[in-house]
């Protein structure tokens, strides 16, 4: 009874049970892939090669995160960059007053307004803010930095101008009596007891409420730079001076000779200042043009990786859906066949 | 030959015939039983001629059922590793979702680097710990999940012993059946049968080796030699943990007094779902566990708070994530067992629970207030050093335990991520090998049962041909009747 070509019943249809179930688990990976166009199971696809596509994943997250945090910084600049501008409108239209001032082309009130309303401009300008941050306030954004020098009460760089003017000459600025004050006394004061004013440590503790400390930005993934100019700046400094001398010491009841002594320092601090202006503005400048082409460079890396993760993790819609037809013919086949050997049995050829 | 005789024959071909027809309707009968061998019945001619059913025999193939043995156990082994690695893949996700610990570290950096360009926004800050605590749970969950694993691998060992027990004692009732009956010559087939079963399912348990013996006897020994019957059934042993945590062992399992698994032995077996299990529950969940407790020292140590002061004489002290056993920092490259499931943000640093998020710039999450520990001295809000520091300090190489099984020095996110790569080639190697042996195991299956099945449409031509005979001998026994009736007429 037993032949070489014995095969059993149950292993005919355990076959066919089987490769049903084989399919089946088949069909739904390649469902899956076409729905969503990457591997039913990335982790069991690539292996050991999954760390690559996490670790280009975390890559990418890190630089779009710069790049998120690169535009604000840039916004930052370009509010900077307008502030400086105003400013060196400001300043240049100062200047060219007391260069008029000097050839008495100008009226003493024209100079007066001229400084006060660059002291105005400079004190908005410095406190510019973008997002509830103050731009020149350093790493103290949260502080405005600089008082209103016209305010009331008297703001402290105010007050510290009218005391050192007060110790020099025993009168207040406001005093008639100022007229009799000598060019070279006042040429002393200035470039003594005035000057110091501007300095450390009464800087800071009179005039700017900036921290030294300029805010610092990671730009790229390596590269970690300064993105801001703070109102300490000695560019800075030397413009207060310069607008303070006029607006301050009781300019308007000099006598000409002093008033002249104290436009020849103007002039030359405001000539100073707009060179400098200059320089802070393209410091700023290319730190900008560092932040966007770190943004470009950025964007070339993020389509760069989102390649190299989609080669890795995607996969072939020509492929899977032949793939897919492949299965259903041959599932076809297999449930045609279950059907055609439940048929094929002795049992429906026997006749009693 | 008179015709007695030949009524005597015939009688006996129907006889035979009847238990023939009994023996085909038991392989009908049976028809879809994988553990059912075909049964035939041997018919001898006795000294008269006629015919006797000299004994029912089934069609055995040890060598077949050996490989079967052999191919299912090592499917087995192989399938519950992959059932065990599948959830601990869980702790990881698709490459696509935020679940890993990998993908967290990773938006922990983000929210740092947003946090770095509007520092004076403690909102943003706040986003910082969110991102932290994200970390944290992802740590205390796989911590959770990797626990969960060995103690369920720990009581399905439980299971599995006792399994084997009651396996082994149905085992010696039936060899002991078949011992008594062969002596006696009785039908034996089922009880074979019935023990060719039972070895089936305890080769699903463990890796076994079947001896033959005389008599029918058998003795079985696992893969690696230990005697797990012989005669009698040897006591298999295990001592269930209540509740495996990540730093303690689980116990061995003992056969015959000899330890087969969960212990370094010359004698551990190799294949059989327990072999898969104390694989799962003492090799491969605990070094996920001590990748896991690598990262989370990893952590710790990256955003530790060092003296700030002009001459530091303090020690470093955990920072944004602390464990139990902070605010010390662990000793570098040296893994402590279970920190992942103790990790967490510090509450100093937590707005919901009365900390502060601008900690982070400032520093000084360990002891707030403390000078030593703050970097931001003098309190600037924009103050980004520090934020700085700690995006630098996620990239930074750092040394890790080669006993987690990945690389020795790298950074924290490089880590995680080398952690995923361990993880999923483990699983690709494990799912491939449990394919390949599954299919091993079918066709040793298919081999048995084409082998040794019942098929129904022989079994079906046999009973034709019985029909007939028996049709044949029904006929012989009327014609005799006939004749001898003619023979008695004429004699009246």
């Amino acid at each position: 009874m037993i032949t070489s070509s014995f095969i059993s019943s149950a292993s005919i249809s355990d076959e066919t049970r089987r490769s049903i179930a084989r399919l089946q688990s088949q069909l739904v990976d390649a469902q899956k892939e076409i729905s969503t166009g990457r591997h039913a199971d990335v982790g069991i696809t690539l292996g050991a090669t999954t760390g690559v596509t996490v670790s280009m994943r975390q890559d990418m997250d890190q630089i779009q995160a710069i790049k998120g945090s690169n535009n604000l910084v840039l916004n930052r600049l370009t509010a900077s960059q307008s502030a400086l501008d105003t400013l060196s409108k400001s300043t240049s239209s100062f200047l060219s007053s007391l260069i008029s001032a000097q050839t008495a082309a100008t009226s003493q009130d024209t100079l007066i307004q001229s400084a006060k309303a660059g002291m105005q401009t400079m004190q908005d300008q410095l406190n510019a803010s973008l997002d509830g941050q103050y731009l020149f306030s350093g790493i103290n954004s949260d502080v405005q930095p600089m008082d209103d020098y016209f305010g009331t009460p008297p703001s402290a760089g105010a007050q510290a101008v009218a005391a050192a003017f007060t110790a020099k000459f025993g009168m207040s600025p406001d005093d008639p009596a100022v007229a009799n004050i000598l060019p070279d006394d006042m040429t002393d004061f200035l470039n003594n007891e005035f000057s110091d004013l501007f300095s450390d440590p009464s800087w800071s503790s009179t005039w700017s409420a900036a921290s030294d400390k300029t805010v610092s930005s990671r730009v790229s993934r390596s590269q970690i730079v300064s993105t801001s100019v703070t109102a300490n700046d000695g560019t800075f400094r030397d413009m207060t001076e310069a607008f303070a001398m006029i607006s301050g010491l009781g300019f308007a009841n000099l006598n000409s000779g002093t008033q002249q002594a104290i436009i020849s320092k103007a002039r030359d601090l405001t000539a100073n200042v707009t060179g400098s202006l200059t320089q802070v503005q393209s410091g700023l400048g290319v730190t900008q043009q560092r932040v966007s082409d770190a943004n470009d460079q950025i964007d070339s890396q993020v389509d760069f990786l989102t390649k190299s993760i989609d080669n890795l993790e995607l996969i072939d819609p020509a492929a899977v859906t032949t793939q897919l037809t492949q299965i259903s013919t041959a599932l076809q086949a297999a449930y045609s066949l279950t059907n055609q050997l439940n048929n094929l049995s002795i049992i429906d050829f026997l006749s009693n | 030959m008179t015709l007695t005789q030949s009524t005597n024959n015939a009688l006996s071909s129907l006889s035979a015939v009847s238990e023939q027809i009994s023996v085909v309707s038991q392989n009908i009968a049976r028809v879809n039983d994988a553990n059912a061998t075909r049964k035939v019945a041997s018919v001898v001619t006795t000294a008269g001629g006629g015919v006797t059913i000299a004994g029912i025999s089934r069609t055995a193939n040890k060598l077949l059922l050996d490989t079967y043995l052999n191919a299912n156990a090592g499917s087995q082994t192989q399938t519950v590793i992959n059932t065990a690695l599948d959830q601990l893949q869980n702790t990881v996700g698709d490459t696509d979702s935020d679940t890993s610990p990998a993908a967290l570290i990773s938006k922990l950096n983000t929210t740092l680097q947003s946090y770095s360009a509007t520092p004076q926004n403690s909102a943003v800050g706040a986003t910082v710990v969110t991102a932290a605590q994200e970390l944290a749970d992802s740590l205390n969950t796989a911590t959770a999940t990797v626990t969960s694993v060995r103690n369920q691998a720990d009581s399905d060992i439980a299971a599995s012993v006792s399994d084997i027990n009651s396996l082994l004692s149905q085992f010696q009732d039936l060899n002991q059946q078949i011992v008594s009956a062969s002596n006696s010559g009785r039908d034996i087939t089922d009880a074979l049968d019935a023990r060719d079963a039972v070895l089936k399912s305890l080769s699903s348990e463990v890796g076994i080796r079947a001896v033959s013996r005389d008599n029918g006897d058998m003795a079985i020994y696992t893969d690696s030699g230990v005697t797990l019957f012989d005669k009698t059934a040897r006591k298999v042993t295990f001592q269930q943990s209540s509740n495996l945590s990540a730093n303690s062992v689980g116990s061995p399992v003992y056969a015959d007094g000899v330890p087969i698994a969960g212990t370094p032995h010359m004698m551990s077996i190799s294949t059989g779902k327990l072999a898969g299990l104390v694989e799962v529950r003492d090799s491969i969940a605990p070094t996920y566990q001590s990748q896991l407790d690598e990262m989370a020292r990893g952590l710790v140590e990256a955003f530790a708070e060092t003296d700030q002061s002009a001459t530091p004489t303090l020690p470093a002290v955990a920072g944004l994530f602390t464990y139990g056993g902070g605010p010390s920092i662990p000793t570098s490259a040296t893994v402590i067992p279970g920190l992942a499931g103790s990790i967490k943000v510090n509450a100093n640093v937590d707005p919901a629970q009365g900390g502060n998020a601008e900690l982070i710039r400032d520093g000084g999450i360990s002891n707030p207030g403390n000078p030593a520990y703050t970097y931001n001295t003098s309190g600037g809000a924009s103050y980004t050093d520090r934020i700085q520091q700690l995006i630098s300090n996620i990239g930074v190489a750092r040394s890790f335990d080669p006993s987690s099984q990945l690389q020795q020095t790298a950074s924290i996110s490089n880590y995680s991520k080398s952690s995923v790569s361990w993880l999923e080639a483990m699983r690709q190697s494990s799912s491939n090998e449990a394919q390949s042996r599954q299919t091993t195991a079918d066709r040793a299956a298919t081999s048995l049962s084409q082998d040794t099945g019942v098929n129904l449409d022989e079994e079906m031509t046999n009973l034709l041909s019985l029909e007939r005979t028996f049709q044949a001998s029904s006929r012989l026994i009327n014609t005799v009747d006939s004749m001898i009736s003619t023979l008695l007429q004429a004699a009246s």
